[in-house]
């Protein structure tokens, strides 16, 4: 499960996003922008609002105050926030290296091709945003809510005909060569294959096409490229709670896609289980008639017979 | 011994194989042979050979002359562009007529179906079957893309606009007892074909087609035969609705097939002067037009041509611009009614796509011959493609407004609980009926006849049409289902809003109409406006009870069903008599009437005593027909069990037969006579705003929020239309 991170707002905040939420609630808030033709939504939906990470912030604390009185002027439509205004500067947010995903966003190919009009929140929407991987016990949840986010373009041909003027192309057919590819898509993220991994949380900079990883064995080999990837929280995680020496045996051991079945792990303990419980009483009753037949041995002996 | 038991067994065996080979060859030539007549006297239909006198050959000269008439406008244009450059007025006039007599000029333009007839040497319609010369099968896209041919007779026999019901799921009524129609069970027969209205007042089967002796003041009291019957709006030709499909086997008769009225639909120079009632020795069906120039004018289905009948609905008969009413028929021409169905023209100059060119069939996307009517629906009508989707959102998206950049986005921020119509329809013809009272008809000197009274005819607000919460479901008698977001269980509209009229204004109107119709006391008028304001007082403290609970149970549940938004609605009663014996909490079986009676002698209950001896509603009354349809029908409008106590007495007398308006009122949907500019914040936003909040089941404080928003005054005051301020009691 995901853990709350974020704190319950405190009361004047909440009575002053009330304000904001009076409209900003309603599901069709939204306009189409006159420049490219695309929708702008300004819907936020209070729950997800306050579940997300941002939960706890006044509306005001990131758009600017201007937006307090009423109407908006035309003229803030053209303002655009930027997740480094906050985030930079704040010391608490150090762990998160946001200069560093900065950079790896601006070498991906997304700005490479799109440039000023890919920003931050065509993936993120800062009114809903949670960190995950981070702190998600379960891959399956992580791989579901990031997939997701790639799959808001790359599932919606019109999206990304309008983004980049060409037509997207189907999902199924360009990895019809990846054997088994829906349990792919179940077990690993989209980005996974397709940034090139990095220091940062969750690398940023995706990848062209051809320069995403083809090579089965870069991921399903003892040293694979998930580790630094998609179980990389995983397994700081472990390793804190199972202690260094035993996560990192049973770490490097791993063969993603192998032992990382529950029940083929359980089944395995069985088998050996029985195996040792099978040898064990095959030598405990060789051991047993041995001995039975050394003991007549003696007693024909005793009583002389031949 | 055993050769000869052998051979004896053979001998059996095949003597058997022989007997049921015979019995079956029997068997399916006796019900090709018998099972028509055999239908026939159980229903008490007719069938017979379909001719028609406009069906006439015509020679080449004047094929070529109705040609060059029916190509006159299109070369005029295509001339004029050409002369366009010529500066004398005089100059141009002579050289555009020049092109006009040219020969080249005039070939192969306009109306391609010219060229067509011209190359194969047609020079005579036949009807359907000169259609299917070339159109035995058409191409036909389907909604997910894929594309395949279909029989294009069995497709148009097939389409609800010749069957007018379905025996099939897809309907977006939901029963009383909480059922949706045909969605579970054994399927019945449901659409026009069998729905008793209070609109037209009678069935199909009773009011096909009639013929009215009328004496209208400018004939000084000389017999003028009229023409009156649901069968003017049918694409069939034949003496009665397409019965023989109500069956889930048989099929109608080859000759109403030959009956088919293709060119109402595709023709553009149809002739509605020729769609009159006539008689011949079988009995009493609809002409229609059949001649050669109007079958040269195929197209597409154009505006033009769906209106020819849903104008009817819409704007009404009279309607200027209903051009059908200007062509009433060259002979017994049609009664004209002057109340509404919905009072919502789709004309250019009432609504804004008409206006913009945009047809019919751009909205209602058809497969083949089958036309979408759009997912949601309140009533009972039968839907060819239930699940195709004709909505504004398709055109318009989820963000439609875009020019007023300082209100784009709270008006997009409505159409999560507001429907466009509610805002883009402001107010409807007046001639929208709300009221129609079929018990005490009134005498018209100027058309000679007796006419049904409408005691309410309003296109307010409030008065002819009113806002409810809607999810896409009706009941059975019209009702728009939905629930306020909030959920609290204060909207319940069946048991409140939709049971009676408020409005004084509308109180008032009525109360006038009735006075001078009736020439009643005002005890009299009082007591007949008791069941028109509160519609519940009708039923005993039992049925009452009845009522509630089974609303609790089996309605609310389909309320709460998706999401709901606010849309306008028609609002509709009548009073009609019912078959007291079939009653239930939410109305009575509505008996129908014979139009020749109620219009020459304005006794209502002889009308009604005439119509109900028509065979197929005694078959109503008996098995199979009680099994095969009516007793699930019955549960779906609320009544336990459909009684089959004829409501005719042996001596000829009404039995248990009580006149009485409708349990509740009906809404009809509106979504036609759209206009660019919607109502304003506060027109809805005040405390006398079009909308009733309270009515909407809002909590107190939400509609104190509602009517006093700190926002509206930053927007203009109030719409163009003077959108009244609303009184309510």
């Amino acid at each position: 499960m995901v853990r709350m991170t974020t704190l319950p707002q405190d009361p004047a905040t909440a009575a002053a996003n009330q304000k904001c939420l009076r409209c900003h609630a309603l599901t069709t808030l939204g306009y189409r922008n006159a420049a490219d033709g695309l929708y702008v939504n300004l819907s936020v939906s209070p729950a997800e609002y306050h579940a997300s990470n941002h939960g706890k912030l006044a509306c005001v604390k990131c758009h600017t105050k201007a937006f307090q009185t009423f109407p908006h002027s035309a003229k803030l439509r053209r303002k655009q926030l930027v997740c480094l205004d906050c985030h930079k500067k704040d010391r608490k947010l150090l762990k998160f290296q946001f200069p560093g995903i900065l950079r790896e966003f601006q070498a991906s190919v997304h700005v490479q091709k799109l440039g000023k009009k890919f920003t931050c929140f065509q993936c993120h929407d800062p009114h809903g945003f949670k960190i995950h991987a981070r702190v998600s016990r379960r891959v399956a949840q992580t791989v579901l809510y990031d997939n997701r986010i790639c799959l808001q373009c790359h599932g919606n041909e019109p999206a990304v005909l309008l983004a980049s003027g060409k037509p997207q192309p189907s999902l199924d057919l360009i990895h019809a060569w990846l054997p088994h590819t829906e349990l792919h898509w179940a077990n690993v993220r989209c980005i996974d294959c397709h940034t090139s991994p990095s220091n940062t949380g969750v690398s940023h900079q995706i990848l062209p096409k051809e320069r995403a990883v083809r090579d089965c064995v870069r991921c399903h080999s003892s040293n694979s490229l998930l580790l630094q990837s998609l179980y990389k929280f995983q397994a700081r995680q472990e390793r804190s709670r199972d202690g260094f020496l035993n996560a990192t045996i049973l770490n490097q051991s791993y063969v993603i896609g192998a032992t990382r079945n529950y029940y083929l792990n359980v089944l395995s303990f069985v088998v050996f289980g029985l195996t040792v419980a099978g040898i064990a009483v095959h030598a405990g009753l060789r051991r047993y008639f041995n001995g039975k037949r050394a003991a007549e041995d003696e007693k024909r002996r005793r009583h002389g017979q031949p | 011994m055993r050769k000869q038991a052998s051979a004896f067994a053979k001998t059996r065996i095949g003597l058997a194989v022989l007997v049921l080979a015979a019995l079956a060859v029997g068997g399916w030539l006796s019900a090709k042979i018998f099972y028509e007549p055999a239908f026939e006297w159980y229903t008490g239909v007719k069938n017979g050979p379909l001719t028609f006198n406009t069906s006439v050959a015509v020679t080449p000269a004047e094929f070529e002359k109705i040609a060059r008439e029916l190509t006159a406008q299109e070369r005029q244009d295509r001339a004029e562009a050409l002369t366009r450059g010529k500066k004398d007025a005089f100059t141009r006039k002579v050289e555009t007529d020049m092109l006009m007599n040219t020969a080249s000029f005039s070939s192969d333009t306009g109306f391609k179906h010219i060229k067509y007839f011209r190359d194969a040497g047609i020079l005579r319609y036949e009807g359907p079957g000169t259609c299917l010369r070339c159109h035995a099968d058409i191409p036909v896209n389907h909604a997910d893309g894929t594309s395949g041919r279909v029989n294009t007779l069995d497709d148009v026999v097939n389409s609800v606009h010749f069957t007018f019901q379905k025996r099939a799921a897809g309907f977006s009524t939901y029963g009383y007892n909480g059922k949706q129609v045909n969605a579970e069970g054994r399927p019945i027969p449901v659409g026009k074909i069998d729905r008793a209205c209070g609109i037209p007042g009678s069935f199909t089967w009773t009011g096909w087609a009639a013929l009215v002796k009328s004496r209208p003041a400018s004939a000084h009291g000389a017999v003028v035969m009229r023409s009156e019957g649901c069968g003017q709006c049918h694409i069939g030709g034949n003496y009665h609705p397409a019965t023989e499909k109500m069956l889930p086997f048989g099929d109608v008769p080859k000759s109403a097939k030959e009956g088919i009225d293709c060119l109402i639909c595709h023709a553009q120079a149809y002739d509605m002067n020729e769609k009159y009632v006539i008689q011949d020795a079988v009995g009493l069906r609809w002409n229609q037009d059949r001649s050669l120039k109007a079958a040269m004018s195929v197209t597409k289905p154009s505006n033009k041509n769906c209106l020819n009948c849903h104008q009817h609905n819409f704007g009404g008969d009279t309607y200027a611009d209903n051009s059908a009413s200007h062509h009433p028929g060259y002979l017994n021409p049609r009664i004209l009614h002057d109340g509404a169905k919905r009072g919502m023209p789709f004309d250019p100059k009432e609504d804004v796509h008409a206006a913009a060119g945009v047809q019919c069939l751009d909205c209602h996307v058809p497969e083949g011959h089958l036309i979408p009517r759009g997912t949601k629906g309140t009533d009972l009508v039968a839907n060819d493609l239930p699940n195709k989707v004709v909505a504004c959102e398709n055109c318009h998206t989820s963000a439609p407004h875009t020019k007023n950049k300082l209100m784009d986005v709270v008006l997009n921020g409505h159409v999560a609980r507001v429907a466009c119509e509610t805002c883009h329809i402001k107010q409807l013809r007046h001639q929208s009926v709300v009221l129609r009272d079929w018990v005490h008809p009134t005498y018209s000197p100027e058309e000679g006849i007796y006419i049904f009274t409408d005691v309410l005819q309003s296109g307010k607000a409030d008065e002819g049409f009113r806002y409810f919460w809607y999810n896409g479901n009706g009941t059975f008698l019209a009702n728009a289902l939905g629930d306020n977001p909030d959920k609290s269980g204060r909207y319940n509209p069946l048991m409140d809003q939709m049971t009676r009229l408020t409005n004084p204004a509308g109180i008032e109107e009525v109360r006038r109409t009735a006075k001078e119709s009736f020439h009643w006391s005002d005890k009299q008028i009082d007591d007949y406006l008791k069941p028109i304001v509160d519609s519940l007082s009708q039923l005993t403290p039992e049925m009452l009870e009845k009522r509630r609970a089974m609303i609790a149970r089996n309605i609310i549940p389909v309320q709460d069903l998706g999401d709901s938004k606010i849309y306008p609605f028609k609002l509709f009663n009548a009073m009609m008599y019912e078959d007291m014996t079939n009653q239930g909490p939410f109305g009575a079986m509505l008996l129908p009437f014979d139009y020749p009676t109620y219009y020459e002698t304005g006794v209502s209950s002889e009308a009604v005593r005439v119509a109900i001896q028509n065979p197929m509603i005694k078959r109503m009354y008996q098995y199979p027909f009680k099994i095969y349809m009516m007793d699930a029908f019955m549960h779906y409008f609320g009544v336990d069990q459909w009684s089959d106590v004829y409501p005719l007495a042996d001596d000829g007398t009404l039995r248990n037969v009580e006149p009485h308006w409708m349990r509740q009122y009906g809404t009809l949907m509106l979504n036609h006579s759209i206009k660019k500019d919607g109502l304003l914040c506060a027109d809805c936003h005040s405390s006398h705003g079009l909308i009733d909040f309270k009515a909407l089941g809002y909590s107190a404080q939400r509609i104190h929020d509602l009517e006093n928003l700190p926002e509206v005054k930053y927007f203009k005051k109030a719409s163009s239309p003077k959108a009244a301020p609303v009184k309510r009691l």
